[in-house]
């Protein structure tokens, strides 16, 4: 199979500006105390007791069934660990967290909804390093960096660089204009989308159909020797002799189709979750090169990078 | 200065309200091993019982034999002189176990039926 024929009728993201920005709609939360390290860890797929200043770790929470739940990025700020998740499922994931805590242990979790947020900027490298602060070579940066107040961290999908930068909503607008003047165009949520389909970037779209975190491809997500976490018995019994019965790819079709549930000519169940112009992401419970439904006909391929959001 | 420094920044903190009062039972064989491993220390410890998350099904229990903590926040119930604590924020979770000790060379120990789970693990320390 060949990406290639997937991603090349990319238009949004062809037609981009040569900086843009998105407001990602993220839940973010704060946890902090001298166990918080050890509270979240308990409820993760990965390991997260030796993560250190500034680095980040993307991890899933799962349910006792081993069904992704939600998906966190979670960065350390010294003592702190900021927990940025989907606000669809914002406001049960935060309940595990606090019912969670031990009555002997020091954890205090805060709402940072609406006051903090994350953005994103893509660029291409010329551009963008020439305005991060700080030394940048062409690699993706692993630790999160200061700049003024504000924490970003660069990573370089397919020649572009995204900077992700965490910031005080309130002085997004002042940021923006100080740092980019009015170069930077604001995306909205299909170019986002674009963005992230092209860049096997998956989201809330993907992670609400109760799937397990192989079916999406997310095993580096999940650490089975960290120790008990709600869904690890179903996670290791997978891995030693499981048979995965769906698998996520990216689609490209001759027109756009809509969100749902089809079955294809060939009788395999295909569920779109994700469709922008002609592309998207698809979980099918075979593999299929080229889907056909009803007057649709789709090529699929398999995700090279795959990431959370 | 880091973005959640700063003076007059502060986020709100989110705190668990549900509060129920807490009702336990604990077998004879349960209570006989409470005083065998309190040793007469009856008047100055006392078990906790609480719930944490994690395991394999959300939440673990702990159990611990400790020296009576500041009561507040706390329930606490007398089983023939031993004190077993609970505290508020695990009420909801624990109302209604009933605690027994098994004396088996295999599965044999303090062991915990919890009306709430809706699942236990198979080691019988994790349920959700």
């Amino acid at each position: 199979m060949h990406l290639e024929n997937v991603v090349a009728v990319n238009l949004l993201v062809d037609n981009m500006a040569d900086k843009d920005f998105f407001v990602h709609n993220c839940s973010i939360t704060v946890a902090e105390g001298k166990n918080c390290i050890e509270h979240i860890n308990r409820l993760i797929t990965s390991n997260i007791i030796s993560i250190s200043n500034l680095e980040s770790i993307d991890t899933l929470i799962c349910n006792a069934n081993g069904r992704i739940t939600d998906s966190l990025q979670i960065l350390r700020v010294q003592e702190q660990l900021l927990l940025l998740g989907n606000s669809e499922v914002a406001e049960n994931t935060r309940k595990l967290i606090v019912s969670g805590i031990h009555w002997n242990e020091d954890v205090r979790i805060m709402n940072g909804d609406n006051i903090l947020s994350k953005i994103s900027i893509i660029g291409s490298e010329e551009d963008l390093v020439k305005i991060i602060p700080g030394e940048h070579n062409g690699k993706n940066d692993n630790n999160w960096q200061n700049w003024g107040e504000n924490y970003f961290k660069k990573s370089i999908h397919k020649g572009k660089i995204k900077i992700d930068i965490i910031i005080k909503t309130s002085e997004i607008d002042r940021f923006m204009i100080d740092n980019f003047s009015s170069e930077c165009k604001k995306l909205g949520i299909e170019e986002w989308v674009d963005y992230r389909v092209s860049n096997g970037i998956l989201s809330f779209s993907e992670y609400k159909h109760n799937l397990l975190p192989s079916e999406l491809g997310l095993d580096k997500f999940v650490d089975l020797k960290k120790g008990c976490y709600p869904g690890q018995e179903i996670h290791a019994r997978l891995e030693s002799r499981g048979k995965l019965k769906k698998k996520i790819l990216r689609f490209n079709s001759d027109k756009e189709i809509q969100l749902g549930k089809y079955i294809s000519e060939n009788g395999r169940k295909v569920n779109i979750t994700t469709s922008v112009g002609n592309t998207g992401f698809l979980i099918i419970n075979e593999l299929e090169e080229i889907i056909k439904i009803d007057d649709y006909t789709l090529k699929s391929d398999e995700l090279d990078v795959i990431e959370i959001s | 200065m880091g973005i959640l420094g700063g003076e007059g920044f502060s986020l709100p903190v989110i705190t668990q309200t549900e509060v129920v009062n807490v009702r336990i039972t604990v077998t004879e064989n349960a209570i006989n091993q409470m005083k065998k491993t309190m040793q007469g220390d009856e008047e100055t410890h006392c078990l906790v019982i609480s719930a944490q998350s994690g395991g394999c099904s959300g939440y673990l229990y702990d159990m611990k034999i400790i020296e009576k903590p500041d009561a507040q926040n706390f329930q606490i119930q007398s089983f023939e002189g031993v004190e077993v604590y609970i505290h508020n924020g695990d009420s909801s979770l624990l109302n209604g176990l009933e605690l027994d000790f098994k004396d088996t060379l295999m599965g044999g120990g303090f062991n915990i039926t919890n009306p709430n789970a809706s699942r236990e693990c198979g080691c019988g320390q994790s349920f959700g």
